[in-house]
């Protein structure tokens, strides 16, 4: 993610790698660009995840409902 | 003859010398008329810039190029010229790429940001001093090749406001300890929104990767940071926030972010 964005905002991203990731490289602009994992792409997490989501986002509207009303 | 540095520039069609000659001590003068084509070293800039002559490791290492960058209107000079002494000179291309882009444009009709125009009424100086250089870069990597792009203060907001989240989501993720022994994901047991999350950001690394090997950065700036916002920002890390997980870890590979070990909900 860091990697994926550090050609675009340099330097947050490299201060973030720097404090964050330190053990696996100095500086994030002399990393190698992250390789693309086959193995992770797994179409029924996806759909699980958008499922969690839906319910995620239907019990806080339903929260933020319910906190109006009995406002 | 030739003028002393601090008269220049001349244009000695226009400007007499102001001593006669010290070598004959003669008066009377003829203007140089040919132009020195201002290209002539700019046109040997990835040897230049390779150490040509200087540093024959660094050379043989760096050319040819892989990229030329450059905007649209110094094609014919800047482009043509350099293809041209490196075919004559080397015998090669001087890059395998070049990447023509459009013109950064001052807001309300000011024309080309440049050196000698200046920036207009919202100068990238000034945006970097308001929202950071992270801002000015994020506007200029919202437009794609061969387009001009306005000054825009909405994206340049916008960078900011990416820059902020990044920091913060960065310091959520440093309160969790990194586990030494997680380097390999496949070693660390993930939950269903870990899986989701991966599946979905190793897509992104895909589709963002290919979009970089064609230099079309916007399309890859936009897909990164949709997944950003809307998958990891708004939603992951929500859902880690608000309690839906626990035993929390930060790992250094993979993801390049941090995963959650093992969903309470």
């Amino acid at each position: 993610m860091i990697q994926l964005l550090a050609p675009i905002v340099p330097y947050v991203t490299d201060a973030i790698y720097q404090a964050l990731f330190a053990s696996a490289g100095k500086r994030v602009h002399l990393g190698p660009w992250p390789e693309p994992a086959k193995r992770w792409v797994d179409n029924q997490a996806e759909h699980i995840g958008e499922e969690l989501l839906a319910v995620a986002t239907a019990v806080g509207l339903n929260a933020l409902l319910s906190s109006r009303s009995s406002a | 003859m030739v003028a002393k540095e601090s008269q220049l520039p001349i244009d000695p069609r226009e400007q007499r010398p102001e001593h006669p000659c010290s070598a004959c001590g003669g008066e009377e003068f003829t203007p140089e008329t040919d132009v020195l084509d201002t290209w002539a070293t700019s046109s040997l800039s990835p040897q230049i810039c390779a150490g040509w002559g200087m540093d024959d490791q660094l050379y043989a290492q760096t050319v040819p190029m892989a990229l030329r960058p450059q905007a649209h209107e110094i094609i014919r000079t800047w482009a043509f010229y350099t293809i041209l002494k490196s075919h004559h000179h080397f015998g090669m291309l001087p890059w395998t790429d070049v990447a023509i882009s459009g013109w950064g444009l001052a807001p309300e009709g000011g024309g080309k940001i440049s050196k000698k125009r200046g920036g207009g009424p919202a100068s990238p100086e000034e945006m970097m001093d308001r929202y950071s250089a992270d801002a000015v870069r994020y506007w200029a990597a919202c437009t794609g090749l061969g387009r001009d792009s306005v000054i825009n203060e909405e994206k340049m907001e916008a960078g900011h406001r990416l820059t902020v989240k990044l920091w913060n989501v960065a310091r959520f993720a440093e309160r969790f300890p990194v586990d030494a022994a997680a380097t390999d994901l496949s070693r660390v047991p993930l939950a269903p929104a870990d899986r989701w999350l991966l599946s979905r950001l190793h897509r992104v690394v895909t589709e963002a990767t290919e979009a970089f090997e064609h230099n079309e950065f916007a399309a890859a700036k936009a897909v990164t940071e949709w997944f950003f916002w809307h998958n990891l920002a708004d939603n992951y890390i929500e859902l880690a926030r608000n309690g839906c997980m626990t035993k929390p870890i930060r790992v250094t590979t993979g993801p390049g972010w941090f995963c959650q070990r093992r969903s309470k909900r």
